[in-house]
């Protein structure tokens, strides 16, 4: 193998993966911005998308690509369901930002205890997966790499085409903005935050797909994912979404280099001593803004 | 509550559970109890974090886990006393905590949070990763942290043989019943010293507090120092204890089962923790039947509790809702008190 | 008679246990300009505050052409045809100038009807035509308060409560807003106008209540303003 090769393999790996995390890291970024709300059961919508698509194609038996459309139904339902057993609640009061914390983390261990109820702990094959592959040069590109950063691109257009160019999209930024100005405007909060909870499902629904799709669907398959999606969203500044796609990418090219050149012991480690070192270096994040605090 | 009520009602309590191993000698009970001295004794250190100095750290069973791991690893590679090695499980937190404490120093809230959080899971995956054999003993891998299945068998505090084998227990129990009365004497002086006013003050508005000249980052870096030497302490207690020692006390459930505690009990209040750790671990016990469905029990327990008592069972019990429904009662008892002594009368 | 457009009768309300309002009643009628002014923190935004439903009142009630405003919330209130137009502006800082004006039809989803109201508006301030394009947040402060007026006249309105619109701006420029101002009396809209300032406010207003720790403490035509002299003495200062 050449040098050239060793970059390529790299990126390829890195891409794959940077596609994924974008995926899940935009629902957390979108839900912090919009409504200050640290969602611990993201990790939870990331294993009920995945599952989502077993059932859909294992289970039912359905074609394999119907795992994608199942996960994001699913995922829509479980951002439903989130927002009435949680924020609904609490949205507003004081404690919402530690609350919301225990809430979902509470909202998370139901989940991944009804996942292991429903299909056991065993690690089970995603249906919604390609064979093969071409050659560039030595270097092998499956075709489930071009398929996870083709959704990964679509599902990236059709957000910022539904942020900037709809009318809910305005006024869900609207809301991020200013939530006093949003109101006087006559927009009901609440249904702007029953609708990023949803987009945020389906995103993080969808990302359950392509990650099990790359590993194997189980329970915990959430937890750590989300780990990494955290990282990534503090490293870009929470709320940022170009900022979040770019980290994601970025991160996931030094994770896949760090594995190539170590192992995948230190890639997570590695990973986090340097996002550690940024965030002394830019306590808010590399795009993040400094929010002025009430005097 | 005066600082009086509290100090009588604390000891109070803490007669109630001296008089318990009177009460019972069942080694499964006392056992539970420890393990409540436990649990409590960590979400109190944890809450003058969290709750009194306004910290969203998740590193607390990281900090325990670095007590206990340095407790058992002197004990098990060295074959240190456990006496000996809790101190330095204890001191070795202490380095730990304020590492973290500076390195978290300039961040707020969730961002605190989800470093802290990633922190801990970095120290889980190394454990676990940790393969690499330091030496041979009847042909088994040794390693430096005993990797996925951790340490074990490394020696205890040497009840059993000073007090036997039946009451080696209560030797344990009362360990660590001083264990937690110590580190609630702490926290009571902690939360009710100028340092504890200073930490409201920054929690509440860190600016108006830097103007009146409270030094937000050594104050900061002092309560993570403090409280990790009291953590460390109980992850060596605990490590002694169960004579074992493992990568799953860093599991995601068992940090989650303790910040619920400390969220449910009433954060920032000295006596959120013992009610938040009573209640979620006898609702666990409640639970005991119901095998996989127990975990299911304890999330929804969870949700219920955040949407119902915001401010956790301490915060309600001290809010006006009771003081209202108190003063009805005793208004109400007026009436009729009045209503009693006029009839006659008439 | 004309029609009243908006009555409070007896209200209180206050953050907490802390009343800053007590007992207000008046009423603004169809097509009248209503001036409330006293000295700062004496209640003034919070009235408008209550009004939109970001405080809530403690006592008393407010109806909108008979209907109740009380406990309603913000976006309710909104819906209902009251314009506030807040204090500092409130602009969506990252939206264009033009989405800024577009949130301010939200509740207008006819297109047609927007294209008609955002023509208005940028026949009102040509400036905000010129800078469509560019983000809310590279405004000055006069712009930006154009912005905060265009975009409250982006829906169909009963009332318009507008809450100090002179604040922090350059004499040239309060005059400018005030022209707009005049313009919009003209229209025949029903306005209540806040400022701390009384002088603009006595020659534009049709009615003036004077509000000072949280009461009403004088009430009248605004001609009849002039004459009591000692009673802006007393309450403003001169």
């Amino acid at each position: 193998m050449t040098v050239l090769d060793s970059v390529l393999q790299i990126l390829v790996s890195g891409i794959t993966l940077g596609g994924m995390y974008a995926v899940s890291a935009i629902g957390l970024a979108l839900l912090w911005g919009v409504m200050g709300m640290l969602n611990m059961a993201h990790g939870s919508l990331i294993a009920i998308g995945a599952y989502a698509s077993v059932f859909a194609v294992g289970y039912l038996g359905g074609t394999w690509y119907l795992g994608l459309p199942a996960a994001m139904i699913v995922g829509c339902l479980a951002g439903v369901l989130l927002y009435f057993a949680t924020a609904r609640w609490m949205v507003g009061s004081g404690q919402f930002e530690m609350n919301i914390i225990i809430a979902t983390v509470g909202v998370a261990i139901v989940v991944k205890s009804l996942l292991i109820i429903g299909f056991t702990g065993y690690p089970q094959r995603q249906p919604f997966a390609l064979e093969g592959g071409i050659y560039l040069g030595n270097v092998l590109v499956p075709y489930q790499t071009m398929l996870i950063v083709c959704v990964a691109i679509i599902l990236m257009m059709a957000l910022s085409w539904l942020l900037k160019a709809t009318r809910m999209g305005r006024a869900i930024r609207a809301t991020a903005q200013s939530q006093k100005a949003a109101a006087l405007m006559g927009i009901p909060a609440e249904r702007i935050y029953l609708q990023v909870m949803v987009i945020a499902g389906v995103l993080a629904a969808i990302s359950g797909v392509l990650i099990s799709s790359t590993a194997n669907t189980s329970p915990s398959l959430g937890e750590v994912t989300m780990l990494k999606v955290f990282i990534i969203c503090v490293v870009a500044g929470l709320g940022n979404i170009p900022g979040t796609i770019l980290i994601s990418f970025a991160l996931a090219v030094l994770e896949a280099a760090i594995q190539y050149a170590l192992s995948a012991k230190w890639a997570f480690p590695l990973l986090l001593g340097i996002a550690v070192m940024i965030l002394i270096w830019r306590p808010y994040g590399l795009f993040g803004a400094a929010r002025i605090r009430k005097v | 509550m005066s600082a009086r009520q509290n100090i009588a009602l604390a000891l109070g309590l803490l007669v109630v559970l001296a008089a318990i191993p009177l009460l019972t000698s069942s080694r499964y009970v006392l056992g539970q109890f420890i393990l409540f001295f436990i649990w409590f004794g960590v979400v109190t250190q944890w809450n003058l974090v969290f709750g009194v100095a306004g910290i969203f750290s998740l590193a607390q069973m990281m900090i325990f886990a670095v007590g206990g791991y340095a407790s058992a690893m002197l004990a098990f590679h060295l074959q240190w006393a456990m006496w000996l090695t809790v101190i330095v499980g204890g001191c070795a937190a202490v380095v730990t905590s304020t590492v973290i404490g500076f390195a978290t120093l300039r961040l707020r809230g969730a961002y605190v949070a989800l470093l802290t959080l990633a922190i801990a899971a970095a120290m889980q995956a190394l454990i676990i990763a940790d393969t690499d054999c330091l030496s041979f003993e009847t042909g088994t891998c040794i390693t430096l942290t005993g990797g996925a299945s951790g340490l074990s068998r490394f020696g205890d505090f040497g009840f059993r043989e000073l007090l036997g084998y039946r009451s080696a227990v209560l030797g344990e129990y009362y360990l660590g019943l001083l264990l937690i009365t110590v580190g609630s004497a702490f926290a009571f002086l902690i939360i009710n010293s100028p340092l504890g006013h200073a930490f409201r003050a920054l929690r509440d508005n860190s600016a108006c507090a830097a103007a009146r000249g409270i030094d937000r980052i050594k104050y900061q870096v002092m309560v993570f120092s403090l409280a990790g030497f009291f953590s460390g302490l109980l992850g060596g207690f605990y490590a002694g204890h169960f004579n074992a020692i493992g990568p799953s006390i860093l599991d995601f459930s068992t940090l989650l089962f303790l910040l619920t505690s400390m969220i449910v009990g009433g954060v920032g209040r000295f006596w959120g923790p013992l009610a938040g750790c009573a209640a979620m671990m006898l609702f666990d016990e409640l639970l005991m039947g119901l095998e996989e469905w127990r975990a299911v029990g304890l999330g929804v327990f969870t949700v219920v509790a955040v949407i119902l008592f915001p401010q956790g069972i301490v915060g309600f019990l001290e809010s006006g809702e009771l003081r209202r429904i108190g003063s009805q009662l005793t208004g109400l008892s007026a009436q009729i008190h009045h209503f009693v002594k006029k009839a006659p009368g008439q | 008679m004309r029609d009243d457009v908006l009555k409070l009768d007896g209200l209180s309300a206050g953050y907490g246990k802390v009343l800053v309002l007590r007992d207000i009643s008046f009423r603004v009628s169809e097509g009248s300009v209503v001036g409330i002014i006293g000295p700062n923190g004496h209640g003034k935004t919070t009235l408008l505050n209550t009004i939109c439903g970001f405080v809530s009142a403690s006592s008393g009630t407010i109806e909108l052409d008979g209907g109740h405003l009380t406990g309603l919330a913000p976006h309710q209130v909104a819906a209902r045809g009251v314009v506030h137009i807040p204090q500092g502006d409130l602009i969506f800082p990252d939206l264009s100038i033009y989405e800024n004006l577009l949130m301010g039809a939200y509740l207008e989803p006819d297109g047609a009807v927007q294209a008609r109201r955002l023509a208005s508006v940028f026949a009102m301030f040509p400036k905000l035509e010129e800078r469509q394009a560019q983000m809310a947040s590279t405004l000055s402060g006069g712009e930006r308060r154009m912005l905060g007026i265009g975009r409250g006249l982006m829906r169909e309105s009963r009332i318009m409560l507008i809450d100090e619109p002179s604040l922090g701006l350059a004499p040239i420029v309060v005059e400018q807003i005030y022209d707009t101002l005049k313009e919009l009396k003209s229209q025949g809209r029903t306005i209540v106008l806040v400022e701390e300032n009384p002088s603009r406010v006595v020659d534009f207003a049709d009615e003036i209540f004077l509000i000072d720790n949280g009461e009403i403490v004088w009430s009248g035509q605004a001609s009849e303003m002039e004459e009591n002299e000692n009673i802006l003495e007393t309450y403003l200062g001169g």
